[in-house]
């Protein structure tokens, strides 16, 4: 361990997944960076600005880079197809900046219509005083100290950008809306502000993701920590008094950790409905048959494909779902129905 | 006396004090929704418990929120019970007696989180009255937010949503016609065990037999309902309890005639001491 001048701390733009550290805990560096894990703080610098020409700030803001800026931001793999493919490893001799809202790695691949990373080098992996690397698993909130009850509606999607935050936020809302008490969560991803932010503005009683739960990204974790995480979130929502989970699983059913979760028994077993947000009818038709092949059926289709009246009026006939609009989720009589229709109705009415 | 009124939607009721020995708090909302303009007087006798239900009182088509605060305001001072009574301006709310292009549910939805949020009422629930017209929404709303309403009251309402899947919607529970525009039908249906949960109190005048000009008059609604409001809410407790057996829950639903009363809330609250009824 090297130490270092506490200003340089001071100074680093510290990124949104870094939300829960306690910065003034910082206090050296340690300079085996190969050594980095999934979670470990790393400072660095600023090379070059391209993809991501700003870092998300725990305070909800984004913060313009420059070259030479200090920056402290989780080593951490990446999934976003319609960016970057990355693992969480830190090369010495430069690193990528994978995600905003704070994941450094090694980029393997990046969608064509997209700039390259933008470069940093790294300086060490940020240490506490006694030496040890601080990782964001360090401020998780507490393990589950028992299986939640509280009734879990997901929202699950045929891929990215399919309408799932869209179906997310307002199913929130108008549930919020309906006196529920809601916890908005989202399960896996990649840690950002962007749908974080769109969960508090909904007036939810709690919101939370997997960061709380001490990861940075999902993407490649062992399917039983993902679980772990997901049942510290529910338990926290539990405890918080939530009478109704909506929670977002990111991604498409195909994608690694939200496939493995649905062939989990156990994470079907905790859900008390579906909503399924997709692009067009063949997508809903694929879907409503992937969630079957797990003996799931969704409760609602929404997403892309509820703004058109053809594509919905398609979507329902080939899977006999009904699809439902934004609209409808931010309507409380409707959002208070898709709550009953799962089962949640039973619970006392608590002050939203 | 108004120690509410920081919040520049609070103003000081015109509402005269009920004759106590304390003196309530007695305060005026106005409350601007996308929905339309409400305005509420809200009264909280001294020692009322935010925690409890409050009584929202619902006007029908004379819009006359004036005997319904005369009527309501002693006995649920008396009785430490908060009153709140909306006004749906006829300028903003043609309607709204039905939840449908209109959308009241929402506006009582948002009074009832600004009641919430200004620490006068924290009770997740509502105790629900209804006046003819009050009694058409009052009822609809508690279809949609069964878990909002502690109890309900409604009193000589036109007509009703029968809660019979075997009638076609609105009068009853069953899809008017394949691909029938979106209305909330559907949620009713899915809520329909908890609606039936919730205990329900049913007034008529046993004068209350003429075909005015404000019911709904239709072949089918008389022929299943009745061809007056006593018939109609004859009808309506009926059905209810019978719905309710069907769904193995017990109701708890009593129709109170009022002797001797037409259609005319002035009349049952003197006369048969309606609101007395309610608050009991």
């Amino acid at each position: 361990m090297s130490p270092i001048a506490t200003p340089m701390f001071q100074a680093a733009k510290w990124s949104f997944s870094t939300r829960r550290v306690d910065q003034t805990k910082a206090a050296g560096l340690d300079a085996d960076l190969t050594a980095a894990r999934p979670g470990d703080l790393i400072l660095g610098r600023i090379i070059s600005i391209s993809q991501h020409q700003r870092i998300q700030l725990p305070s909800g803001r984004p913060s313009s880079l420059y070259p030479g800026d200090l920056i402290v931001m989780p080593c951490g793999a990446r999934y976003a197809p319609d960016q970057f493919e990355g693992l969480a490893k830190i090369d010495p001799e430069g690193c990528d900046m994978l995600a905003g809202g704070g994941c450094l790695g090694q980029m393997l691949s990046r969608n064509e219509r997209i700039k390259p990373p933008t470069r940093v080098q790294p300086l060490g992996r940020v240490t506490d005083a006694g030496g040890a690397v601080i990782n964001v698993a360090d401020y998780a909130i507490s393990k589950a100290a028992g299986i939640a009850s509280v009734p879990v509606i997901a929202v699950l999607g045929t891929a990215m950008n399919s309408g799932k935050t869209t179906a997310t936020v307002a199913l929130s809302f108008g549930l919020t809306r309906a006196g529920w008490k809601v916890a908005t969560i989202k399960a896996t991803g990649t840690g950002a502000f962007g749908d974080y932010n769109d969960y508090v503005d909904t007036g939810a009683h709690m919101v939370a993701d997997f960061t709380d739960a001490g990861m940075v990204t999902t993407y490649l974790e062992p399917l039983s920590r993902i679980k772990a995480g997901i049942a510290d979130l529910l338990w926290q929502a539990e405890v918080g008094g939530a009478d109704v989970v909506v929670m977002e699983v990111a991604d498409g059913l195909f994608q690694r950790e939200t496939a493995g979760l649905v062939a989990d028994a156990a994470f079907r077993g905790g859900l008390a409905g579906i909503v399924f947000a997709c692009g067009d009818a063949l997508a809903a038709s694929g879907g409503v048959a992937e969630l079957a092949r797990h003996n799931l059926r969704p409760v609602a289709l929404t997403g892309i494909v509820s703004c058109s009246p053809m594509a919905t009026l398609e979507a329902q006939a080939a899977t006999g779902v009904e699809v439902m609009t934004r609209g409808q989720l931010l309507d409380p009589a409707e959002a208070n129905r898709i709550a009953t229709l799962v089962g949640a109705a039973n619970r006392p009415l608590v002050m939203a | 006396m108004n120690k509410l009124r920081a919040a520049d939607f609070l103003a000081e009721s015109t509402r005269p004090w009920p004759k106590a020995s304390v003196a309530p708090l007695i305060t005026s909302i106005v409350l601007k929704t996308p929905e339309g303009k409400l305005s509420v007087d809200v009264m909280v006798p001294e020692g009322a418990s935010p925690d409890r239900p409050p009584l929202f009182a619902l006007h029908g088509i004379s819009r006359d929120v004036g005997a319904l605060y005369d009527a309501f305001a002693r006995p649920a001072m008396l009785a430490g019970r908060i009153l709140v009574v909306p006004h749906f301006h006829q300028s903003d709310w043609k309607i709204f007696q039905r939840i449908g292009a209109a959308r009241p549910d929402k506006s009582l939805l948002a009074l009832k989180q600004v009641l919430g949020e200004s620490g006068i009422c924290t009770s997740p629930q509502i105790e629900l009255f209804g006046y003819s017209g009050g009694a058409q929404l009052a009822h609809r709303f508690a279809m949609l937010y069964p878990r909002h309403v502690s109890r309900l009251h409604l009193g000589a309402a036109g007509w009703y949503c029968l809660p019979d899947t075997t009638l076609a919607y609105p009068a009853g529970l069953r899809e008017a016609k394949p691909g029938a525009a979106p209305n909330f039908r559907t949620a009713k249906v899915a809520q329909l065990e908890q609606f039936l949960s919730i205990p329900l109190r049913v007034y008529v005048g046993t004068e209350d037999t003429e075909r005015d000009s404000a019911m709904r008059k239709a072949p089918e609604l008389d022929a299943v309902q009745g061809k007056h409001r006593l018939a109609r809410a004859t009808t309506y407790v009926a059905r209810f309890a019978a719905a309710a057996a069907r769904h193995q829950i017990t109701p708890d639903v009593s129709l109170t005639p009022l002797a001797g009363c037409g259609h005319d809330f002035a009349q049952c609250a003197a006369k048969a001491d309606l609101a007395h009824l309610v608050l009991s």
